[in-house]
């Protein structure tokens, strides 16, 4: 009976507050990153807290009415979690709107991230954390060598369409001045002055960096945490680091696949999958669609808005001291989104 | 003897105190982002550098922001440059293969702050 009326209860106590319920999505249980799921957490031996704290935050927001840039090497855009919300897909080299990537050994990397942030709320599975925001993907062909003006040109498609974050799971660790330059400007003038959202993955070797993106003042950079609560331990580190999002380690993030594979005929990359998807570039956009909650709470939020509450309520994990509240390893702690809501709620 | 030894101490006194004295000033005031092209040697065709660690590819074609009021129509044709693409206001990707032309806008660069110039670098950009 008790079991039986537990269900029931919580559903009118959320209808009561105004909240959904986060619906019914098959891999929704194994999306340790967001929610503490008991069985699944149990069966994989993983921190009770190793989560961002995002289930109130889930019933309520979506992302609606925030335009979110994802700069990577391709998406299979027509995947079926991608139905409602990739608006514009943008090749850099082109300007044309073919954005497949076929043959790379990456070419996952674009499909993964976006079904972080984007996946639809459609019942067959995972949730996306910003399911209603609107995706512009832009290609950049990354996994080799760019020029700093095929940096900058997708940085200008990403200005033209005045999104209000930009996710970058890339970086060259030897920041070019033009292109800093640019994230800097875009960072204090877009959005109308308030300032666009940059996010970018710190890496994946387990090293101290001096000069890279990621570590820019105008840039929230994002280290990987990992199933026992840690710092991943292949997180790169160093002066500028923001703030660290679940990256796992011996379990993925789940996310969408590129269709017609043969390694993951679902469409679906899962967290205990052999082949699965980790690292900060699976940290980045959890962070990114953050910031798109953020911004539905609350539209007038700037960039150093956005900036000061990510740091101020991260939480203090690992047993490095933080120095004035940071410290090189995990910048300000590890991103909690329900306590970032609450703040934006009751300033 | 007294007299060319009087005169050799005058020239080294000078050259030590009076033309580093001179040098220095103009130098220090270059900021720092502007070294990128200290060197015309900087600049090559396909030309292959070590940089913070990286393998760099350095190409033949650079950017220059130019201060306000430099007419880049004027600019491009007066050091025979080609106009690749504008990025805003007062940024353009220029081509050239002249590392004397390059020399020459460094020189704008420290003289007179018409314009600063960065080589378009090729650099490893990875997924993460």
């Amino acid at each position: 009976m008790k079991h039986w009326l537990s269900p029931v209860i919580l559903s009118v106590l959320l209808a009561a507050c105004g909240s959904d319920p986060v619906p019914d999505e098959p891999f929704y249980q194994e999306q340790w990153a967001l929610h503490y799921d008991q069985p699944f957490y149990e069966a994989y031996a993983i921190a009770p807290d190793a989560h961002i704290h995002g289930e109130s935050t889930l019933r309520k927001y979506r992302g609606k009415g925030v335009k979110i840039a994802v700069i990577d090497v391709g998406v299979d855009s027509q995947h079926p979690e991608f139905q409602s919300n990739i608006i514009k897909t943008i090749n850099s080299r082109d300007g044309s709107a073919d954005v497949a990537c076929i043959g790379s050994a990456s070419c996952f990397h674009g499909t993964a991230i976006t079904g972080v942030i984007a996946s639809n709320i459609n019942g067959i599975g995972l949730r996306g954390i910003a399911p209603q925001a609107d995706i512009v993907f832009i290609k950049l062909d990354l996994n080799g060598f760019l020029s700093d003006n095929e940096i900058l040109d997708a940085l200008n498609y990403a200005e033209a369409e005045n999104v209000d974050v930009i996710n970058c799971s890339w970086g060259t660790g030897n920041v070019s001045p033009i292109v800093q330059r640019k994230i800097d400007q875009m960072a204090t003038a877009g959005r109308g002055g308030k300032g666009t959202i940059f996010v970018f993955a710190i890496g994946n070797q387990g090293q101290g960096l001096t000069n890279d993106e990621s570590l820019l003042d105008s840039v929230i950079g994002v280290g990987s945490s990992d199933e026992g609560n840690l710092r991943a331990i292949y997180s790169n580190f160093g002066l500028g680091l923001d703030i660290v999002a679940p990256g796992g380690f011996t379990l993925g993030i789940t996310t969408a696949y590129p269709a017609n594979t043969s390694t993951h005929p679902s469409h679906y990359m899962k967290a205990e999958d052999a082949q699965k998807f980790q690292g900060t570039s699976s940290s980045a956009p959890i962070v990114a669609a953050a910031v798109a909650l953020m911004l539905e709470a609350d539209p007038t939020l700037t960039r150093v808005d956005i900036q000061s509450i990510l740091r101020a309520h991260a939480d203090k994990i690992g047993s490095i001291a933080y120095v004035g509240g940071k410290n090189d390893y995990y910048g300000y702690g590890k991103l909690n989104l329900d306590a970032s809501l609450v703040r934006i709620r009751n300033p | 003897m007294r007299i060319r030894a009087f005169l050799l101490l005058i020239c080294f006194g000078w050259i030590v105190c009076g033309a580093g004295a001179e040098s220095l000033p103009i130098h220090s005031k270059q900021p720092l982002q502007w070294k990128a092209l200290e060197s015309p040697a900087t600049l090559g065709v396909n030309k292959y550098q070590k940089e913070d660690g990286n393998v760099v590819m350095i190409r033949d074609d650079f950017f220059v922001e130019l201060n306000a009021g430099v007419n880049i129509s004027d600019f491009t044709k007066k050091y025979g440059l080609t106009l690749v693409k504008q990025y805003n206001e007062f940024t353009f990707l220029l081509q050239t293969k002249s590392a004397d032309v390059v020399a020459e806008i460094n020189k704008l660069v420290m003289d007179s702050n018409v314009a600063k110039a960065y080589p378009n670098i090729v650099r490893r950009v990875q997924t993460r």
